[in-house]
């Protein structure tokens, strides 16, 4: 049951709704750009879409670092404790 | 002046903590922090200043000007919010800690000389230590000695600054001073220790990830923050602080997101936003400072409230490991509840505190042309939402089901993490009361249509790349373990070093003691043959043999005189 349940609820169609959701927000977000102009002190401000995609290459990056760093450093929980 | 500084309000109150019980002393506790906002407000106006002589020196106990009374403003306010948080413990040691800890932090801002500053330092380390011992385990009690010998190792250092510099300039005033010298770079190294500076943050991770669940709220209000108003103080614009400052806000994000312990993923997070700040100052214009302090400010309340919300999980399920935690949504739905606003403040949304602040220094280090630094930290902003925005409200009260079927947070630890909450959006929304309080007149405006936008997309896109890690399996699952950080140095490799220097020399004194024990037996048995009862000078001999001998001696005399 609670199987059941935890599959549904990591799967299930209100997640999808939930990430449609969200991408639809994205999209409208980086629309919003065309109308809204920003006065960056950075050429790289200027680039359309530029906060976006740097946070998308922020949370890649994290991701696949964290992953390598993980298998580097992690231990055992006693590892300070022998 | 006659009335009583604000440091002394907590030490009595810390004394009354200690007499009273029950009831009465929750009734009582509250107060004090309201009667020492009063008394701030009342008898210490901008400007004001109390000085005392000892010996040769002139010593400024208190000095009131815009950077300590809004450092005096917020620990008044932690110390209510922490106090009310805590109201339900019944242990008398942690309660007398708290308040001594809370009058120490506010001695040590309103300190207008280092000495002053170097003994309330001190006094808020030994308070803050019984925060964690307070939690009586084995592990605390351990990581509770490492807190105290780098603690005290800071307390030393920065008297050896402070000796070194009032010998060279003849000044103890805690004001500017500047990387100028061993001396200067002295009292910068003890501030970094206490700011957790990359490489000397871990008694942080360590201890307050120790410390008892309402402990670690004062804990996590005042150290580092103590260190942080010391550097705005001493080393603004000093541009070392830039570079160290960009490391902080790097390095813990990384840790964060793969630590399983959600006190420490905090004391990560508390690490990385001590970062903007050391930044902020570091750069050293009115804007950078005035993000800074402002971040501070919010970092205390966001992160108090943070704090609290795991505190309070761990209060009820005696958990805090994210792999053992999960869908607790539905027995704490309040405690969820204040735990998101806390995290979406510390992500920067719109509207929360943390936007405001975050964003100042963003903007301070555009201006500067610190163009590196500003790309890792808005690298920081975009993944805050991963580490910590969505991971742990997440994986505690969502996420999937732990079957840990508890009771809602006692109604204390409710209203102060409340209190916390309605403080983060009001700080976010009304930014402007706090703007006042800042220590230079503020020309920044927050709200611009393109800020948040800038900042809504940077959140929704980070949000979308959560959702797709988490389908995809991309993201770091949780999992039982550690991960090796800097105090791998004093915690294994000066443990393996110690363990086999004890074993060499162990060895060593063994062969050398058993040799000399040999040589020892040696000569007695040397000694008892030549002189004991069998040995050749114990014999007894006959006058006769005497008088040859003499003879003997005589002639051999005369026999070598003669020729």
């Amino acid at each position: 049951m609670t199987e059941k349940f935890t599959k549904r609820h990591l799967v299930g169609n209100h997640v999808k709704r939930a990430i449609y959701a969200l991408l639809a927000a994205g999209l409208a977000s980086l629309l919003a750009e065309v109308f809204i102009r920003r006065h960056g002190s950075h050429p790289w401000e200027g680039i359309f879409g530029f906060y976006p995609i740097y946070s998308l290459a922020a949370c890649v990056l994290l991701a696949l670092v964290a992953t390598l760093v993980r298998k580097v450093l992690m231990r055992q929980e006693n590892y300070y404790d022998g | 002046m006659g009335s009583p500084s604000p440091d002394t309000i907590f030490f009595i109150g810390a004394l009354l903590a200690a007499v009273t019980r029950g009831r009465f002393r929750q009734a009582l506790l509250p107060l004090i922090p309201v009667v020492g906002i009063l008394n701030l407000w009342l008898s210490f106006p901008e400007g004001a200043q109390v000085t005392a002589q000892i010996m040769d020196y002139t010593l400024t106990m208190m000095r009131v000007d815009r950077l300590s009374l809004l450092f005096g403003v917020l620990f008044h306010l932690a110390t209510f919010i922490a106090i009310i948080f805590s109201l339900h413990v019944k242990d008398t040691s942690q309660h007398v800690a708290g308040l001594l800890c809370a009058g120490s932090a506010l001695g040590a801002i309103f300190a207008g000389d280092m000495i002053t500053l170097f003994i309330f330092w001190e006094l808020l380390t030994v308070s803050s230590v019984f925060l964690i011992l307070a939690r009586r385990t084995e592990r605390a009690r351990q990581s509770t000695m490492r807190y105290l010998i780098i603690q005290a190792g800071a307390g030393a250092i920065l008297l050896a600054g402070i000796l070194w510099r009032a010998h060279e300039t003849g000044s103890i005033a805690f004001d500017f001073i500047g990387l100028t010298g061993p001396a200067s770079a002295l009292i910068l190294l003890a501030f970094g220790i206490k700011a957790a500076f990359p490489l000397l943050h871990n008694w942080l991770t360590d201890a307050y990830a120790e410390a008892t669940p309402t402990g670690a709220v004062f804990l996590s209000a005042f150290t580092t923050k103590v260190a942080v108003y010391a550097l705005a103080r001493s080393f603004p614009g000093t541009e070392l602080l830039v570079y160290v400052g960009a490391a902080m806000v790097v390095f813990p994000i990384f840790y964060a997101i793969i630590e399983n312990d959600l006190r420490r993923v905090l004391c990560y997070s508390m690490v990385n936003q001590i970062g903007f700040m050391v930044c902020g100052i570091g750069m050293g214009t009115e804007l950078a400072i005035n993000g800074a302090v402002f971040h501070a400010f919010n970092d205390v309340i966001f992160k108090g409230l943070l704090f609290m919300s795991m505190g309070a999980v761990l209060f009820r399920t005696g958990k805090i490991n994210a792999s053992e935690l999960g869908g607790l949504y539905k027995s704490m739905p309040f405690t969820a509840g204040f735990c998101i606003v806390g995290a979406a403040s510390i992500s920067a949304f719109p509207l929360l505190s943390g936007f405001v602040s975050k964003s100042m220094i963003l903007s301070a280090a555009l201006e500067q042309g610190h163009f590196v630094v500003w790309a890792m930290l808005l690298f920081a902003s975009a993944s805050a939402l991963h580490y910590i925005g969505i991971k742990v409200p997440f994986l505690t009260f969502f996420s999937r089901d732990s079957e840990i079927r508890v009771k809602e947070a006692p109604s204390n630890m409710l209203v102060a993490m409340a209190i916390a909450a309605a403080l983060c959006i009001f700080n976010g929304a009304y930014p402007w009361a706090l703007y006042s309080l800042l220590p230079f007149p503020v020309d920044y405006t927050p709200y611009t249509a393109a800020h948040v936008l800038v900042q809504t997309q940077i959140l929704l896109f980070s949000a979308l790349a959560f959702a797709v890690f988490r389908l995809t399996h991309l993201y770091p699952p949780q999992l039982p373990g550690i991960n090796i950080d800097a105090e791998w140095v004093y915690r294994r490799l000066g443990k393996d070093m110690t363990r086999t220097l004890g074993a060499f020399l162990g060895r060593f004194m063994a062969g050398a003691g058993a040799g000399l024990h040999r040589a020892f037996w040696k000569l007695i048995e040397f000694v008892s043959r030549h002189y004991g009862p069998e040995g050749v000078m114990a014999r007894t001999m006959e006058t006769g043999s005497m008088v040859f001998w003499m003879v003997l001696v005589l002639g051999a005399y005369l026999l070598l005189y003669f020729t």
